[in-house]
């Protein structure tokens, strides 16, 4: 396989694919960002009074687009599957629907940016703590240096991904290379240890909280520590065999532990969770609607 | 046009789902403008948002600072939903005096953050007293966002601590971390799976959509406080719903079978009662499901 097939083969088009002499999408990103940079700029200096529609109106605009891509038939269900219907209303319909997903990246851009934002507001902490000597600076220290070579290592690796001899290189001569190496240790060998052992944590805190939870100091307390002794019950060995003389086709076979775990869990846990989840499903309903219209003088719109 | 085969979101959703939608969404509309017009909607009390102003009181006595988290989600309605309380508990710490932490798991809720509490700021005239480094920016992996909080809780030992949003596996890791130190605790979360872990582990819990009424409980406003009641409407129509069904299920389930099934040839010899797939409401979920 030559170099130039190989090139061929890289169809995904990425920001990365624009080369400088591509002069027309250069100075259509450069005016796209000239153009966004002055509105943004004005909507800052607006007074508050002015602004407040305009960002009312932007919301607004940004939900109703959601709703009816949700709304609007795109797909036809026939006998040989899914087929896309072409003809007036539904075919705006449907390219309604495929414009929508475009809209949306521009709000992963912004949250590229502020991404950014966010890892410059880590570097400026750390850095003031160690240059003031903070009594915990050290933590600072490993802090910066491994935001710095996860950095370094993490744009190296994509792109060394990027160049033509890796797309040459079999498995085995790419794990020899020191980049696949340090990508290695630090990420699969480190990273996702220190996961690792932050998550396996969570046993002893459960412990902890259950031993705090079902102290029996009131009678809503006493009712949880029984049926999650009953529930607990359940599901060893030592617990069905508790009951296991009751024989499970007769009326008494309800009585037998492990229906009972099961009738708490189906018949009164899930239920309350269906409840809660319902109650979480309309309150989040109700906001988006008091959002869409500016009604929630939260983050929002002030 | 044959649309005789329906439409792809009708089918997988059910013309059911956009009535329910519809009628919840005039439930709401309607409520708003009549809070619009009388404000004689009161809401009962919800005792997590009253300790606000106890929790902060309590990190002012011992110039310990409050923590807030708004948990693993992205800038969304939840979020939003969060940032609103936070301004409410970063206005009394400004009153106060008392120092705030807010630390961020996503950069864009991070930088809604930032804004919205050095706003609160402004607006009770002490901007001199936001430090920019209250509101962090930490990570955006899961576990070293729990490790961080947790070990600002343990360094700083923060006297009340305030996780809204959503959680996932490190709620718990957060909650007893807080625990440890004596801080008081108030949690929220969307997620209903760690809904017992902040019970266990935390003094006060906010359930369900007392999450959401939070922004109505503390500004106490009208308009706000009429959308809740049209959720309350949605929420009857939703328990009416359910025991018209259930009476309709049973009576259905225990009668006879219906001659225009036994004409279609539906029905098997001996068979005295409908089957399953017979009865109105299995029906009606399947049409909209298939």
């Amino acid at each position: 396989m030559n170099i130039t097939s190989l090139l061929a083969q890289d169809q995904t088009p990425s920001s990365f694919s624009l080369l400088p002499s591509d002069q027309s999408k250069w100075l259509l990103i450069v005016g796209t960002v000239l153009v966004v940079s002055i509105l943004l700029f004005l909507l800052t200096r607006a007074p508050s009074n002015m602004r407040r529609p305009v960002v009312v109106s932007i919301t607004f605009i940004a939900g109703f687009l959601y709703f009816l891509e949700w709304v609007l038939p795109k797909y036809r269900i026939t006998e040989e599957g899914q087929e896309v219907v072409r003809q007036w209303f539904f075919g705006l319909s449907y390219d309604y629907s495929e414009t929508v997903p475009i809209l949306s990246r521009l709000s992963q851009l912004l949250t590229g940016i502020l991404l950014a934002l966010g890892v410059f507001s880590i570097f400026r902490l750390h850095v003031r703590r160690l240059l003031k000597r903070d009594p915990n600076w050290l933590f600072s220290l490993v802090l910066l240096s491994s935001l710095i070579a996860m950095a370094y290592i993490g744009f190296s690796k994509f792109g060394m991904e990027r160049s033509v001899e890796y797309r040459l290189m079999t498995e085995e001569q790419l794990k020899a290379t020191n980049m696949y190496a340090a990508y290695d240790l630090l990420f699969d060998k480190g990273l996702q240890t220190l996961d690792a052992a932050m998550f396996s944590l969570i046993a002893f805190f459960i412990l902890s909280a259950a031993y705090r939870a079902f102290r029996i100091r009131s009678i809503e307390a006493t009712i949880m520590m029984a049926a999650a002794l009953l529930v607990l019950l359940s599901f060893v060995p030592l617990g069905i065999a508790l009951t296991s003389w009751i024989n499970p086709d007769s009326v008494a076979g309800n009585l037998r532990i492990e229906s009972v775990g099961q009738w708490i869990l189906l018949k009164l846990n899930t239920p309350a969770l269906r409840a809660i989840d319902l109650g979480l499903g309309l309150g989040v309903f109700a906001m988006g609607i008091r959002i869409m219209l500016g009604l929630e003088r939260g983050v929002s719109v002030d | 046009m044959d649309i005789e085969n329906g439409f792809l979101q009708y089918k997988q959703y059910g013309w059911m789902l956009i009535g329910t939608v519809s009628i919840a969404l005039v439930f709401v509309l309607f409520n708003v403008a009549r809070a619009k017009k009388s404000s004689a909607v009161t809401i009962r009390r919800i005792a997590g948002l009253d300790q606000i102003d106890e929790a902060v009181g309590r990190a002012t006595e011992t110039a310990r600072p409050v923590l807030m988290s708004p948990g693993l989600g992205v800038l969304d309605g939840i979020a939003v939903q969060a940032l609103t309380i936070f301004a409410s508990i970063a206005r009394s710490a400004a009153r106060f005096g008392t120092p705030i932490r807010l630390l961020n798991f996503d950069a864009a809720v991070f930088g809604v953050a930032q804004e919205m509490i050095r706003d609160v700021y402004l607006s009770e005239g002490v901007p001199e007293q936001f430090d920019p480094d209250s509101v962090r920016f930490v990570s955006d992996r899961q576990f070293a966002y729990a490790s961080a909080v947790a070990g600002v809780i343990h360094r700083e030992k923060v006297a009340a601590t305030f996780m809204m949003g959503e959680f996932f596996a490190e709620s718990l890791i957060m909650a007893e971390n807080a625990n440890m130190v004596g801080a008081i605790q108030v949690a929220a979360t969307t997620q209903v799976t760690q809904t017992p872990f902040f019970v266990a582990a935390c003094d006060y819990v906010l359930l369900g959509d007392e999450f959401y009424a939070a922004s109505a409980y503390l500004g106490r406003q009208p308009v706000l406080l009429g959308s809740l009641v049209g959720v309350d409407w949605a929420k009857m129509m939703f328990m009416l719903f359910l025991i018209v069904a259930v009476i309709w299920h049973s009576v259905q389930a225990l009668g006879g079978v219906s001659p225009d099934e036994v004409a279609k040839g539906n029905v098997v010899e001996g068979q005295e009662h409908p089957s399953k797939d017979q009865l109105f409401f299995v029906y009606i979920t399947k049409l909209s499901r298939e």
